[in-house]
């Protein structure tokens, strides 16, 4: 066959071109003839020939095919980012791909023929024969963890998930995947020790928190909050809220956390029975919405405020005794008034009596008269007593009294104080009273002390500035949650400097003034969770701005001294 | 029968009103009464004999412009000023305004019945003139302190703001009214600064 090697590259006309010119040539050479017979015999040979050359050629490129096809598996064997390696029954490494000798830090023909072991721990050298002796037994799958120090000294945690194959020549051999969990074991391990700190913190917290699910028991309670409220029976589990706080507290509490389970972020003041003790807590209750928004837990976070709540009824009294301090004051600066307001009824009065007394000496007084100057009288002895027992009522020192008010009503009653003073200077007085008002739960003492003030002070600024049609403009207003009074005077203004002096305490334009009294009056509005400012008008004069919440006391209570 | 005087009172406080309305009719005096000045203005008819009583303080057009106004219109009735108590300056000024006497609230109804009376009855009462030569007798019987005390107190300072002022203590302030008083004839406060207005009048 070799002598045709050199047709191996021609095709099937070709070879039979050549035959012919061979058979031309043996009868040139030769033979002369050839038989028929002989002839047949060797034109079938070489046609059989040159099939098997053709078949040769076939074999030859499908050869060449699969060491291609192989050489790609090889690559993707050896370039996995997954380490592959087996091992026979002893642990010793009989196949091993790049990636795996990378992790192991050396070349293939090293590693091939080395036990495993030698890259693990003595205990997880124990670990991993017992992984390839549970595979052999099984024969299924299964996944070990192990931590290898390569041959360049690096540590390596590691995953091994192996299976068992039959090799052809019936050995067990243990097939694995290695994978580098390092940085996941590095992000798990610094998951872990952030929680710790977290854990940590929120232990040492003097913030009381406590985690609770639906069935509101508690999935999580610091330290604060066990030492708060302990539980007594000191169950890990089925520890619901109510065997912590008790019936009364939670009873507190429960609006609140239905409102945190619908997934809204709610906070409260409750004042919670803690032994024989009442300690006021500020409660933030925080949902804890999971992935897709569902609320199944929430955050109760519990601030102790009852040192707060001590210093706030200080302050609070404190400011009831400076307010009482300028009510006094207040009251000084209006005795020609309040003198001029009670001589009034007490001269009709004298009137009233001389002028009984002179008719019925010359017996001019008939029986009716007398019941019509009594009753005169009487009215008068009432208004008197009014007057008084508003200023005895004014001029007490007190605590806070909230009470429902309507301030329409309250500043009507604080314009006849001022009866008297406006008159003396020509000063008119208007309002325009929102109606109907809402009600709203205040201090009346402290708020008809504000208005006084507001009100003398824009008397006295008129006064002083000679205005030729000098008017006070007293208006309310009201919003859905907050009421506002306006006073304005068309005096002659405050620089923009004055507009916030004013409210310093010990702030004064006057000469005689104390200057605490509208700083006074800002403590007692702010008291009220309100505002007070004041502007300069377009034209002339300032306008006092007094802002107060349209209480409702069951979400915001306002500051009350017992 | 003589035709009974007029007392035209002006007062915004309807007590007020009232009760000296009673008041002068127990001393048979006919009284018509009116709320503000500009009521007096619009409804005032002359009568004589009569006198006005007025309040110094009143909402719109107060007591001293109205007494001012008065000769302006023709209105030459004595007018009596009420004043509130203590309230020396308005007081002065009312004098010194045109008025006749003033009067403070409350009232001893035996004076205020008093000075009416005489207000109408004008011939009973002496003339200025006469008034300031007794005065100015008197008031020279007063020692310089006792002058310097009595300015001031018809000022309508108080013992203490003189004594500052004076660099004297308070009770000798109290010791030189009570002198004054005294030598002055006077009983009261309002009588001091009647008699310091009359005798300025000149």
């Amino acid at each position: 066959m070799s002598e045709f090697s050199e047709f191996s590259e021609f095709d099937h006309d070709e070879l039979n071109e050549k035959l012919n010119e061979f058979l031309k040539y043996l009868e040139k050479t030769g033979r002369s003839t050839l038989d028929n017979k002989e002839r047949l015999l060797l034109e079938s040979l070489h046609i059989h020939q040159i099939e098997l050359e053709m078949q040769n050629r076939e074999l030859k490129s499908s050869q060449e095919d699969l060491e291609k096809s192989r050489d790609k598996y090889a690559d993707l064997f050896d370039f996995a980012p997954i380490g592959y390696a087996s091992f026979n029954k002893n642990g010793v490494i009989e196949e091993i791909n790049l990636t795996a000798c990378k992790l192991l830090g050396s070349e293939r023909s090293t590693l091939l023929g080395k036990p495993f072991s030698v890259f693990l721990t003595l205990s997880d050298s124990m670990a991993f024969f017992k992984h390839i002796k549970k595979i052999i037994s099984s024969a299924e799958k299964s996944r070990i963890k192990l931590q290898l120090k390569s041959l360049a000294g690096i540590i390596y945690h590691i995953q091994i998930e192996s299976t068992l194959r039959i090799s052809d020549n019936g050995d067990k051999i243990i097939q694995s995947a290695i994978v580098d969990i390092s940085d996941h074991v590095a992000a798990e391990q610094a998951l872990s020790e952030s929680k710790n700190q977290l854990h940590l913190i929120i232990n040492a917290l003097p913030v009381l928190v406590a985690q609770i699910d639906l069935h509101i028991q508690l999935i999580f309670s610091n330290k604060a909050y066990d030492k708060s409220f302990a539980d007594k029976k000191k169950r890990k589990t089925d520890r619901h809220l109510i065997d912590r706080i008790g019936n009364e507290n939670f009873a507190l509490l429960e609006p609140y956390i239905k409102v945190a389970l619908e997934g809204h972020e709610v906070s409260c003041e409750v004042a919670l029975t803690i032994g024989s003790q009442k300690i006021s807590y500020h409660v933030n209750l925080l949902p804890n919405p999971d992935a897709h928004g569902t609320v199944n837990n929430f955050f109760m976070i519990m601030i102790d405020i009852s040192t707060y709540k001590q210093n706030e009824l200080a302050s609070m009294t404190h400011l009831t005794s400076l307010a009482h301090e300028a009510r006094i004051y207040l009251i000084g600066q209006m005795t020609t008034e309040i003198a001029h307001e009670i001589n009034q009824p007490l001269s009709a009065i004298a009137n009233y009596s001389a002028a009984g007394i002179r008719l019925q000496n010359s017996e001019k007084l008939e029986v009716e008269d007398i019941t019509a100057i009594l009753n005169d009288i009487d009215e008068q002895v009432h208004r008197a007593s009014n007057i008084i027992n508003h200023l005895k009522k004014f001029s007490k020192k007190r605590d806070l009294q909230l009470s429902k008010t309507n301030i329409n009503a309250l500043i009507q009653e604080v314009l006849t104080f001022l009866v008297a003073e406006k008159p003396r200077h020509g000063i008119k007085i208007q309002t325009t009273l929102n109606e109907p008002i809402p009600y709203t739960h205040v201090d009346t003492i402290l708020i008809e002390q504000v208005l006084l003030n507001i009100l003398r002070n824009a008397v006295e600024a008129l006064i002083e500035s000679q205005q030729k049609k000098p008017l006070i403009t007293v208006k309310t207003a009201s919003t859905d949650n907050e009421i506002l009074i306006l006073i304005a005077d068309n005096g002659p203004g405050l620089s923009y400097e004055l507009l916030d002096g004013i409210f310093r305490p010990f702030f004064s334009t006057k000469e005689s003034g104390i200057g605490l009294g509208l700083s006074i009056c800002k403590s007692i509005i702010e008291s009220h969770h309100g505002n007070l400012w004041a502007t300069r008008n377009a034209e002339m004069g300032t306008t006092f701005h007094i802002q107060l919440p349209i209480s409702n006391q069951t979400l915001q209570p306002l500051k009350k001294s017992k | 029968m003589t035709k009974p005087a007029t007392v035209h009172i002006v007062d915004d406080d309807e007590a007020m009103r009232k009760s000296l309305k009673l008041l002068m009719k127990s001393i048979d005096l006919h009284a018509e009464t009116y709320h503000s000045a500009e009521d007096f203005l619009a409804n005032y008819k002359a009568t004589t004999p009569s006198c006005i009583l007025m309040d110094v303080r009143m909402p719109g057009i107060q007591g001293l412009d109205l007494l001012t106004h008065l000769p302006k219109i023709n209105i030459h009735a004595p007018v009596v000023m009420m004043t509130g108590h203590g309230d020396i300056p308005s007081a002065v000024k009312a004098m010194k305004a045109g008025a006749v006497d003033f009067i403070e609230k409350p009232f001893d109804q035996e004076a205020l019945a008093n000075t009416i009376k005489q207000c109408i009855h004008t011939s009973t009462v002496h003339s200025k003139s006469e008034l300031q030569q007794i005065f100015s007798k008197k008031l020279a019987l007063l020692s310089r302190r006792e002058t310097e005390v009595l300015e001031r107190l018809v000022k309508g300072k108080i013992n203490k703001v003189i004594a500052t002022d004076l660099n004297i203590s308070v009770r000798t302030v109290e010791a030189h009214r009570a002198n004054i008083m005294s030598k002055l004839d006077a009983k009261s406060l309002s009588d001091l600064v009647k008699i310091s207005i009359y005798s300025q009048v000149s």
